[in-house]
């Protein structure tokens, strides 16, 4: 199979893929317990004297009345034309409360696991060459511990260490408040230093599946033969481990990661509800039905791209891939 | 949050649940109750200095008809026509008459007028978002700053107001999504107020220097509802002994942590500020073994010796209490069901997300109990009643035809006191039915930090209003009339007192030439909380009841909050030593019980087990 097949199947099956998920999406949340109009007129909300026939008002004026075959084929067309609907609690475009939101969550993921990434395989690397040493069973029981700390947890550590008693990062927000930035540099460091300790917990908290895997991955590749004739013959370490071995021992590094796209999402909103940065985190606790429907086709459509951009990737790396050749 | 800063209505409910003028400087109501003509404010004006006028007040209701706006539409239905007689002179007709329009209907922050003149400019009424600076103009002490989606919402001082310039600058309302979060930001200083502590966190926030404590009586109804649809709940007998399965004490303190009180009738306890409480109290305390009697009699046997008790007709009895995922909800239907439970009564907790709650409660009905809080916005009494009635929300299914005839009758008395005694009937009916069952009222407990509010001249942050949510923003900060007048405020209490025994402290309120003042609010502050308000009579004289629950020195002094009139005033604090009630004899302590070591050395002896397991593996590998 050419390189050209391999990406035009892999494409087919992305738009399938796609649409799947917009029907899933639909129905999913149409057989969720609880009708969204209950919502708006929940006890907590103390509007609950509104009674019934304001509910079926509601459920008039939201087109929640119709057949459920109809919803969906107006579904559909709007989503072709990526009119997501408004918002039921206020009457804005959910496409453009994603927008707003989207950034700062892409921005929160993209950092926290870069970071982490570099982390783990840096890491990895020194461990796994130095086998059996201090720094290789420090960094293992950090990678261990770290691993099997919840994520709040950890967030809500380093909110109260670094926020509430050294008082060196804010506790909210990814700005100050009622402050005009003069220009764009002054902009972006109040924002990195509002992104700072949720995009630290990320890392810390990712980093240790990661760095495991790269550690026994390279411990691997280190014990094969072509590691030892290049020993043999003389090559220095720099070049045996970047040269050799970490092109090899990256490539279960790039598998987990492409599967842990969806982890990472899930990571992020969970840190922004924590750190309350203003990402779609918040947005899909409320039950409001265009806007979790709109997040969720919006995330979903991210994983599979990103997943089928790892998937290059992963082809570009290993030929076996693409070319659906067997090992060995 | 921002609108009630922003904007504001034609009347207010006022603290004995009457209505006080607002927009509407003053109002005449027709004989036939019909028809109400609103005298608005001779100098409010909108945020741009446009005046506020009677066609502003028709356009509010006329927009809020036209468009349908279904969350508009409970405020408005029952308007017939709004009519502008002359500028600053409107009249509202009603189809039916409703005693409960103006404290239900049209007070703020239920229903708020809007400028016409900006208004009626929105293109698109269902994809209008009233964001932008620029246009969101109300006639409020405070107008939008900058609103930044989902971070944080800035309003500054209105300079216009019509009543004065408020005295702070700026209001941030920030979104901290973790409850947990925005303590610890309150704690830092980040915020400045917090609503809703529990009063197991009040000893965080005890330092005077740093923090105040108000307590807010709540005029919610919490209570233990049966559902009346079916069984057992249908039966009266039931109800009657569910009426003595209550242990309020308890829950007061394990649930409540202390801030509550205990209801003596069907109406919340703020109501007895109005007199809306009948003179008897129908609550009983616990009762168990008359409650099992009442249960025996009735025919609630266990016949089949499983241990509980089986329907008369001898099906199994297997009860769902719901209530929804609230913390103290859920800590008072587990105390409830434990005392349930010891007299043989199967029933087990049922816990939703509060946002399938009126799913279940609305449409389905699948619960044998509740415990739920129903809450009026303040205001009439008849208005926690409706829900009672057979056209009111009443989801517990309770129809009582002499309730509905009662509750007609008294929705058509205009005269408050005239209407008194039926709103003690329709208390009465309800409590001869055990409809529901009374529990605990709740105090709300607010917390604000006192470098920030210290310094604000009339700073009591929710004023004599303090039913009210969110008054405090327009009651605190207003700048008096120049040449405010001030007054003498004194106070006197006994220097000794005995626990729960009551205690009259009695303030006294006059002019700079000892005048007496009537009408002021006076605020009674013991260890650091204010404990009550009370209104100054005649005579000038403000009289709180105290009763002391633990002995021990208190301090306690008075305070003025101010008016528009007169300045603020502050008494010495004087201390009261309350000794304890003669202690009954204390039962011999109970031997400690040896402590039982007997799982430490089972598990000590299995770690050594695997020791010497795992020696023997390894030795027999090599």
């Amino acid at each position: 199979m050419s390189g050209r097949d391999y990406f035009i199947k892999r494409t087919v099956l992305v738009v399938t893929t796609i649409f799947v998920v917009i029907v899933i999406n639909f129905f999913l949340f149409r057989i969720m317990p609880a009708n969204p109009v209950d919502i708006l007129i929940s006890p907590t909300q103390g509007q609950e004297k509104m009674g019934i026939e304001i509910k079926e008002a509601l459920m008039k004026d939201l087109g929640l009345d119709r057949p459920l075959y109809i919803q969906f084929i107006i579904y559909l067309k709007d989503v072709l034309q990526l009119n997501l609907g408004y918002s039921f609690r206020a009457p804005r475009p959910v496409i453009q409360i994603i927008a707003e939101r989207l950034v700062n969550t892409l921005v929160l993921m993209f950092t926290g696991n870069v970071i982490s990434i570099l982390m783990a395989v840096s890491l990895g690397v020194i461990a796994a060459w130095k086998r059996g040493s201090k720094t290789d069973l420090g960094s293992l029981i950090s990678a261990l511990t770290l691993t099997s700390m919840p994520m709040f947890w950890v967030g809500g550590i380093m909110l109260l260490i670094f926020s509430v008693r050294l008082d060196l990062f804010p506790m909210f927000g990814v700005t100050k408040i009622g402050y005009s930035h003069p220009n764009f540099l002054s902009y972006l460091g109040d924002y990195l230093h509002h992104l700072f300790l949720p995009m630290i917990t990320m890392a810390l908290v990712s980093f240790g599946g990661l760095f495991l895997i790269m550690r026994n991955s390279l411990m691997d590749v280190f014990s094969e033969d072509y590691i030892l004739t290049a020993k043999a013959i003389g090559l220095s370490e720099r070049t045996i481990i970047f040269k050799n071995a970490l092109q090899n021992a990256m490539l279960p590094l790039v598998t987990i990661i492409a599967i842990r796209i969806g982890f990472m999402f899930s990571g992020s909103l969970l840190t922004e509800t924590v750190f309350s940065w203003p990402g779609l985190g918040y947005t899909i606790y409320q039950r409001d039905y265009p806007i979790l429907q709109g997040t969720f086709l919006i995330i979903t459509i991210l994983v599979v791209i990103s997943s089928f951009v790892a998937e290059l990737i992963y082809g570009y790396i290993d030929p076996r891939i693409r070319t659906g050749a067997s090992s060995g | 949050m921002v609108t009630i800063t922003t904007y504001e209505g034609l009347v207010m409910v006022d603290p004995e649940w009457g209505v006080a003028p607002w927009l509407a400087a003053s109002w005449d109501i027709s004989p036939d109750g019909l028809t109400y003509t609103f005298y608005l404010q001779p100098h409010a004006t909108w945020a741009d200095g446009m005046p506020v006028t009677a066609e502003d007040v028709k356009y509010t209701f006329d927009q809020w008809k036209e468009q349908q706006l279904p969350r508009m539409l409970p405020y408005v239905k029952n308007i017939e026509s709004v009519t502008v007689i002359n500028e600053k002179t409107v009249a509202i007709k009603l189809y039916d008459m409703d005693v409960t329009f103006l404290s239900r209907h049209l007070s703020w922050p239920s229903l708020m007028i809007v400028p016409k003149h900006i208004w009626e400019n929105i293109e698109d009424w269902n994809t209008f978002v009233n964001d932008d600076p620029e246009t969101h103009w109300g006639s409020g002490p405070f107008k939008l700053k900058e609103w930044k989606k989902g971070e944080y919402c800035q309003v500054e001082a209105n300079l216009n107001y019509w009543m004065g310039r408020p005295y702070v600058d700026t209001i941030t309302h920030i979104v901290i999504s973790n409850r947990d979060m925005q303590i610890l930001a309150f704690e830092k200083g980040e915020l400045s107020i917090f609503n809703g502590l529990n009063g197991n966190e009040v000893p965080r926030f005890l330092d005077p220097e740093k923090w105040k404590i108000y307590t807010i009586e709540d005029s919610g109804q919490p209570n233990w509802y049966p559902n009346t649809r079916q069984r057992p709940g249908n039966d009266t007998e039931f109800r009657h002994a569910m009426w003595y399965m209550i242990d309020r004490e308890t829950i007061l303190e394990a649930a409540h942590f202390g801030y509550g009180k205990i209801p003596r009738h069907m109406l919340a306890t703020p109501y007895e500020v109005g007199g809306w409480i009948p003179p008897e109290t129908v609550t009983e305390p616990m009762n168990l073994t008359k409650a099992a009697e009442i249960l025996d009699a009735a025919g609630y046997l266990d016949v089949n010796d499983d241990g509980w008790r089986e329907y008369p007709d001898g099906d199994e009895m297997e009860l769902k209490f719901s209530v929804y995922d609230f913390e103290r909800f859920i800590k008072c239907a587990e105390i409830l069901i434990d005392d349930m439970q010891s007299i043989g009564i199967n029933v087990y907790l049922n816990v939703f997300p509060s946002s399938m709650w009126a799913q279940v409660h609305l449409t389905t009905f699948d619960f044998d109990f509740a415990y739920f809080r129903y809450g009026p916005g303040g205001g009439d009494p008849l208005e926690p009643m409706s829900w009672s009635t057979s056209w009111g929300d009443n989801w517990i299914g309770f129809y009582n035809e002499t309730f509905d005839n009662v509750y007609l009758e008294a929705s058509a008395i205009l005269d408050p006191d005239e209407r008194r005694p039926l709103v003690f009937e329709l208390q009465r009916i309800m409590a001869e039915n055990y409809a529901y069952i009374p529990h605990v009222c709740n105090i709300g407990l607010k917390v604000l930090n006192t470098e920030v509010w210290d310094p604000l001249p009339n700073s009591l942050p929710w004023g004599p209003w303090s039913n009210l949510q969110s008054w405090h923003y327009f009651n605190v900060h207003l700048k008096g009339e120049p040449g405010a007048a001030m007054v003498n405020l004194a106070f006197e209490a006994p220097s000794e007192a005995m626990q729960n025994e009551p205690v009259v402290i009695k303030a006294t309120i006059t002019d700079e030439e000892g005048n007496p003042l009537e009408g002021l609010y006076i605020d009674f502050w013991i260890e650091g909380f204010t404990v009550g308000s009370q209104v100054s009579k005649s005579n000038g004289v403000a009289e709180f009841t105290w009763v002391p629950l633990e002995d021990g020195d208190y301090e306690i002094y008075t305070a003025f909050p101010g008016t528009g009139d007169y300045q603020t005033a502050t008494t010495d604090p004087i201390t009261i030593t309350v000794g304890a009630e003669e202690p009954e004899p204390e039962p011999e302590p109970e031997p400690e019980p040896t402590q039982d070591n007997t799982m430490l050395y089972l598990g000590i002896a299995a770690v050594v087990i695997i020791l010497v397991a795992a020696w023997f593996f390894m030795k027999g590998k090599k």
